[in-house]
Parts: C-alpha cells; structure tokens; sequence
C-alpha cells in the first residue's frame, strides 16, 4: 500500500473541512433568502389588500356621494315622486353622463321593494327586481345606505345604494350608483408595481351577460378558461395550470402566499387574497404576483462570492499549511534523516543540530544524542579491533 | 579475505566510478542491511545471512548485482 503523507493528510483533511463550511455557508445564504423571500412576500400580499381596500374605499365613497347628491336634487325629488321616468330620465342625463366619464357607468332608481324604476344605461329596461343582490338587498332591508363590491351578473362592481325620501322623511325609493372593476386592477399596478389577476367564482355570473359584456367591452372572453372560475380583470395573463379554483377553497381574510415561481429569466412570488360581497360571501381573489428578481439575483450573487472566497481561501490556506508544515516540520525531518544516514554511511563528524525547542527541535536533540552514543560506541569497538588485531599479530 | 570484505570492497568501488556521495550511499545501505558496512574488515567472518542482506541492500539502493 502506498504511504500518504502527512502532508498530504493534513492539506486534505483541511480542504474537507473548509467544503463543509463552503456547503454550510451556501446552506445558509439559501435559507436567508428563503426567510427573505417569504417576509417580502407577506408584505406585497398585505399591502397588496391595503391597497384594494384603500382603493375600495375611495371608490365607495365616492359612489356614496354621488349617490347623495342625486338624492338632495329638488328636481330628481320632485320627478321621482311623480314616477315621471322620461322627465327624470332626462334630468339626471347630464349628471349621469359626467359620472360615467368618472367610472361610475351606472345609476338606477329602485321602488321602494327593490324593482328598478329607471336604469340611465338602459332606460327600457326596468321593472325587474335587484333585491337579490347583496349591497342592495342590505339597504333594503335596513333601509339604510349600503356600499360594497359585488359580483354582479356580467361581473365585479362597486355600488352604493342609499334610501331615497321625500321631505317628510317617507321612503319614496332607492337610488344606486355604482362602476366597475375595470380600472380597479390598473391602479393597484401603479400603485404597487406588482401584477393582479382578479378571477371571480362563475356561478355567481350570469354566463350570456358576461359574454355580451366582454364583447361590448372588447375584451376577450375567457369563460371557458377554467372550469368554476373565471377572469374578470388581469395585468398579466394568468397561468394555465394556476389552479385557481383550489387556491380560492377556503381562503382566510388576509390571504395567503401561493410559493414562488419563474418565467422569462424574472422571479416571482405568488399570493392571492379574498374579495367578499356586502354580506361577507367570499365572491372571488385577487392574485397577486410581486417580482423578486433583484432579490433572487442579489441571493445567486452573495452565493457565487461565497463559492469562489471559499476556493480562494482553500487554496491560500492549503499553500500556506504546506508552506508551514514543510519549513517547521518536514525540512528538519529531512534534514535529520540525511544526517543519520551519513553517520551510518560511516561520516561520524556529521551532527544534528536542534534548530528549536519545539517537538521537532526535541527529536533533533534525541536523535543527536543517539549519534553521540552510537559514534562512541563504534569508536570503542574500532580500538577493540585494533588490539586484537595487534595481539594476533 | 572473507566474501563480506569482497563485496564491501566491490560497493565502494562501485561508489568510486559512480561517483556517488560515499557517505549517504554507505548509510543507506547499511540501513536496509542492518550493519554497518564500514566496520567490514578484511578479517571479519563471512556470514551468510549478512553476505544475503548486503547484496540485496547493495541491489535495492545502487541497482548493483554482486
């Protein structure tokens, strides 16, 4: 068997040992970013929500002061009152007009058990009754204003409904302004940076008023996309296999994190967190998808700098070990197995000189010793020769 | 004049013509050999086990068949 030095041994027991630090060291960058990634990610869902619900708020608010300025309108009063709905129609155009250039593209007038008396969009149509709506049906009941989003039938909407009454206080009717969602998405983009996708559940849709409002709209209709779910407004385009559906199973109020993910060389996050209707009926989610790659390639970055310091550091460290060892260690070993060899080899004159105190120095002093002895020795045994060989001559 | 002088004898001068460092050849030899080749006299006994160990040291460290 061939013999290892120990050279050899120390250097790779080293280079083991700085490997498993290396293996460590990567461990643990791995393990930051993951902590990273996952307290970032928490934070884009959670401001993602504060967001919308900002944004919910401003709208609904909104909503609820048109609502109220339409409702402390004499004319309205007076022609609502009267049931004129060509008069009012034509009074409340103008308003509705400005409104509709401000995103709120709807305002009705309902009678007071929920059938609507006039719609501005579509002034042909009424007589039928909203009260199943959520936003709407909780006004009714409570004969109080209610503003909330709401999956309507062709698709998400913000409304306010607020009680309309005459000057003595009787409840003459209900008048909702409400909008759409359409701009909804676009602003938290602005707002966040981060891509939405707002996916609603179907069977709370109406499938041939969400077709004609697609059309309308001239947005694609995907309705066919996912099974029990569909797209009511993106910034990007969803995932085929996103398995929406079993991610909106379920979902608690603040949402969760959907892991990460990559796509065209950019690294992502996924969230996704719930819409509920006026009643509190989770009605859809907003997915959320938040862009980590200055955070992934500062992670691959720390990680390439700590492979190539450690190869660095292995190599300094195994020159300089070998430099050490080779200068306090084997240089004198050498040194002292030369020397023996030569008084063996017959050069008594040859002496080991200790260069330190050291355990080699301590061998160096031993193995001189020894010669002295040994050169002694064969001095006596020379001299014992020599008179025998005398005698005998 | 013994077998063992004779080969000492025959190493060194092996060691002249090489022109190898006497001494670090000698040491090696007497090493692998377990004597000292130098204390070898004209008069010292042949010893079979000695004769068999210094030609295979003499083999091993100078590539030398004696």
């Amino acid at each position: 068997m061939k013999a290892i030095s120990i050279k050899t041994k120390v250097i790779t027991v080293s280079t083991c040992c700085l490997l498993i630090g290396a293996v460590a060291l990567v461990g643990l960058v791995r393990n930051s970013y993951q902590k990273n990634v996952e307290m970032v990610a928490a934070s884009a869902l959670q401001s993602a929500q504060k967001t919308f619900d900002n944004l919910k708020g401003g709208e609904l608010a909104a909503l609820t002061l048109a609502s109220t300025g339409l409702a402390n309108l004499q004319g309205v009063r007076d022609l609502f009152v009267k049931r004129d709905r060509d008069g009012l129609y034509a009074y409340v155009t103008p308003m509705f007009n400005e409104l509709k250039a401000l995103g709120a593209g709807f305002v009705l007038f309902l009678e007071p058990d929920g059938k609507v008396f006039l719609r501005m969009h579509a002034p042909k149509n009424f007589g039928d009754s909203l009260a199943s709506s959520t936003y709407i049906g909780k006004a009714l009941r409570n004969q109080a204003t209610s503003e909330a989003v709401d999956l309507a039938r062709p698709g998400f909407v913000t409304g306010s409904c607020r009680p309309f009454r005459d000057e003595a206080g009787k409840l003459i009717g209900y008048i909702i302004v409400s909008g759409t969602f359409d701009k909804f998405l676009t602003a938290m983009k602005q707002q966040t940076a981060d891509d939405y996708i707002l996916i609603g559940h179907k069977k709370l849709l109406d499938e041939k008023l969400y077709r004609n409002s697609q059309k309308a709209k001239g947005l694609q209709d995907t309705w066919d996309q996912f099974p029990s779910v569909v797209v009511l407004g993106k910034t990007i385009e969803p995932y085929a296999n996103g398995h929406y559906e079993g991610d909106l199973e379920g979902l608690a109020a603040d949402g969760k994190l959907l892991g990460q993910g990559e796509k065209d060389d950019r690294a992502f996050i996924r969230g996704v967190f719930p819409i509920y209707d006026a009643v509190g009926t989770p009605i859809g989610g907003i997915f959320l998808r938040h862009d980590i790659t200055a955070l992934y390639n500062g992670m691959h970055r720390v990680q390439s700098v700590a492979i190539v310091a450690i190869a660095l550091l292995m190599l300094l460290l195994s020159v300089a070990m070998a430099l050490v060892l080779n200068r306090l260690v084997f240089l004198r070993l050498r040194r002292t197995i030369e020397v023996a060899t030569r008084v063996v080899g017959g050069e008594f004159s040859n002496q080991i000189v200790p260069t330190s105190d050291d355990e080699v120095g301590r061998l160096e002093l031993l193995f001189e010793q020894f010669r002295s002895i040994f050169v002694g020795v064969v001095d006596d045994l020379s001299k014992l020769q020599e008179q025998a060989d005398k005698k005998s001559a | 004049m013994g077998i063992l002088y004779d080969l000492k004898t025959k190493i060194d001068k092996a060691i002249e013509t090489k022109k190898l460092d006497a001494a670090a050849v000698r040491g090696k030899i007497a090493l692998q050999a377990g004597f000292l080749v130098s204390l070898i006299a004209a008069n010292t006994p042949d010893d079979p086990v000695k004769i068999d160990k210094l030609r295979k040291a003499a083999e091993s460290v100078m590539q030398l068949k004696l």
